[in-house]
């Protein structure tokens, strides 16, 4: 048994063990407590997640499970920034549940998403990989509903689900078809196909492949799969909806970039016009439907599709270049979105339940810190270059024109002047008019009355935007801060 | 030509497909028809059918139904493992894959006692 254990070199997942463990701890500790009197279940989540953030600096590169899984430098890097994103978003958690609902539960359920995510990201198995999609999955759809008596939110709930397992059915179906070409699930088949002098891959590869794929964009929100994406993160508890916007991005990103070849690596053009077409239409449809919204959180949404499509062009470039660009971008990308929504939570049960844009009226008046805190993350997002949201297109259009993709880089710059229009329309909206008459001056969120539950969101909300600032105006020590 | 391997087989179908059919047809044609209330009641294991079955059931049923599955999938989880245990080699590991198993049900078990998920009222 001890050799056997050798072998298996099982301290490689030893992050997803700690962060499991802290999760069950979570859920015994909610078993013998009362929900009212529940002691920051919150706490002892960003404990555990800290000790794995922590450990997966120590673990040892390389393969482990007899080559189910494998750690190297980009996942590790990774799952760190899903594991920091995490943190912050359980420091917001507590403003958007008070005190009388789930805490503990979705503490807990944060944590097994993350373990999925770290699932994901290394896996080097196609049932693993599996694996790691459902554990992410599942609680995201649990958490889309936590809202109970909010209709959106279970109806949220319920097409999140609904999209999600008709994904992983595709997902397995292709798994099917590839266990039928291949012999075996293993993940290293991609790779081996997509060579430069490789034979060439079968038809009956490539309908696996493909179908795979699709499973993966369906996760990340890619454009013809990407309707699923309003509803859900519209009705969403908005804490919740910025954990959903980088936590399976990140997962299906990085499971993505292990089964498909990067730029022109394997000699075959049409993954590369399939990518081409992919980022183009995913970053132009997202934008020109973000153009049209009224919703705060649509159009958080719509623009989450067409940061989608930005990070696809990652895809056209050979090499690491490409990987490192997107790590970057993904970082910085969580960050911003977690300061927007983290504002959201803070501002919205107060003004109006429907989040419509011009609800935000006269906030830098009433609200001036949330309000520059917003607006700094809806400058970065725009791509403005005092902010991290700049650096990162920055790296990444500079790589793309670098692999000679000039036409796809040219529609990412016209793509985030014309998103211009819609960021900064709530900028504008935020400072020029008057603070609707209906409004009261204070945040009646469910944090009133509770400041150290309010602090905690505003910490994070610190930390989301001295991160999007740092990484702006100095983007190699935040490379170094997230172990890039 | 490959079907004709599995010629008995369709044979067999066609045979008891046709069996079926032909019965019903002729008791249809030659059978006497005498219609009487009893005899056009829907048959529901001789108890007698009240009202619609499209009505609503408490959901309490559905909580507990759902905690019986998940602890009823956990024996089909096992039984893959036993293949394994043959296997020297991972025999102890199997072993103690189960116990932790277990262990994971047992903390779920007891969530689910603490948080009153198996109180009626």
């Amino acid at each position: 048994m001890s050799s056997w254990l050798q072998a298996s070199n099982w301290l490689v997942m030893l992050p997803e063990m700690i962060i499991a463990f802290f999760a069950l701890i979570i859920l015994l500790v909610a078993a013998f407590t009362k929900d009212s009197e529940a002691p920051y279940p919150e706490s002892l989540a960003i404990t555990g997640l800290a000790l794995a953030f922590i450990s997966s600096y120590y673990i040892p590169e390389g393969v482990g499970y007899y080559g189910q899984v494998a750690v190297d430098s980009v996942s590790r890097t990774a799952f760190s920034i899903a594991i920091l994103g995490g943190m912050l978003v359980l420091g917001v958690v507590p403003s958007q549940f008070g005190t009388d609902t789930m805490r503990s539960e979705t503490s807990a359920l944060v944590l097994f998403s993350l373990c999925g995510v770290g699932f994901m990201v290394t896996a080097q198995h196609l049932i693993m990989l599996f694996l790691g999609i459902e554990l992410l999955s599942l609680p995201l759809y649990i958490m889309a509903g936590m809202r109970t008596r909010d209709p959106r939110s279970r109806e949220a709930a319920l097409k999140y689900f609904i999209v999600g397992a008709f994904a992983s059915a595709l997902m397995l179906f292709g798994m099917a078809i590839y266990l039928g070409a291949n012999g075996d699930l293993l993940m290293n088949h991609f790779a081996l196909s997509f060579q430069k002098n490789a034979v060439p891959p079968t038809l009956i590869f490539f309908a696996g492949w493909i179908l795979i794929s699709t499973a993966m964009l369906f996760k990340l929100g890619a454009v013809p799969f990407h309707m699923w994406v309003l509803d859900v993160y519209q009705g969403s508890p908005s804490s919740i909806t910025a954990f959903m916007t980088f936590a399976p991005k990140i997962a299906a990103f990085f499971a993505l970039a292990k089964m498909w070849p990067l730029g022109s690596e394997s000699g075959l053009s049409t993954p590369i016009s399939m990518m081409y077409l992919l980022s183009f239409l995913t970053m132009t449809a997202g934008n020109m439907m973000a153009l049209m919204q009224r919703n705060i959180k649509r159009m958080l949404a719509y623009s989450s599709i067409a940061h989608g499509g930005y990070m696809l062009m990652a895809f056209l470039i050979s090499g690491t270049e490409g990987i490192h660009a997107l790590l970057f971008y993904l970082a910085v990308y969580a960050l911003m979105n977690i300061g927007a929504f983290t504002v959201i939570t803070l501002v919205a049960p107060s003004r109006d339940p429907e989040l419509s844009i011009i609800s935000l009226s006269g906030l830098a008046k009433t609200h001036t810190y949330l309000a520059v805190a917003l607006a700094i993350c809806l400058f970065s997002l725009t791509g403005l270059p005092p902010f991290g949201g700049f650096m990162a297109k920055f790296f990444l259009i500079k790589a793309v024109l670098a692999s000679g993709n000039v036409y796809i880089a040219l529609a990412a710059i016209f793509n985030s002047l014309l998103s211009a229009y819609y960021y900064l329309r709530v900028v504008l909206v935020m400072t020029t008019r008057e603070p609707l008459a209906a409004d009261s001056d204070e945040l009646i969120s469910p944090s009133a009355g509770f400041t150290s539950i309010g602090l905690s969101s505003r910490i994070a909300l610190a930390v989301a935007i001295i991160g999007v600032v740092i990484s702006g105006i100095s983007p190699d020590f935040f490379a170094r801060i997230i172990s890039l | 030509m490959f079907f004709i391997n599995y010629m008995p087989v369709i044979l067999m179908f066609a045979v008891a497909a046709g069996f079926a059919v032909a019965n019903v047809l002729l008791s249809a044609l030659f059978g006497p028809y005498r219609a009487s209330a009893a005899k056009m009641e829907p048959y529901e294991c001789g108890a007698h059918p009240v009202g619609d079955a499209r009505k609503p059931v408490v959901t309490r049923f559905y909580r507990v139904a759902m905690l019986f599955l998940l602890f009823d999938v956990e024996v089909a989880l096992m039984l893959p493992v036993l293949t394994v245990y043959r296997d020297y080699a991972f025999k102890w590991v199997a072993f103690t894959e189960l116990f932790l198993f277990m262990a994971l049900l047992v903390v779920g078990y007891v969530y689910i006692r603490g948080r009153g998920g198996l109180e009626w009222d």
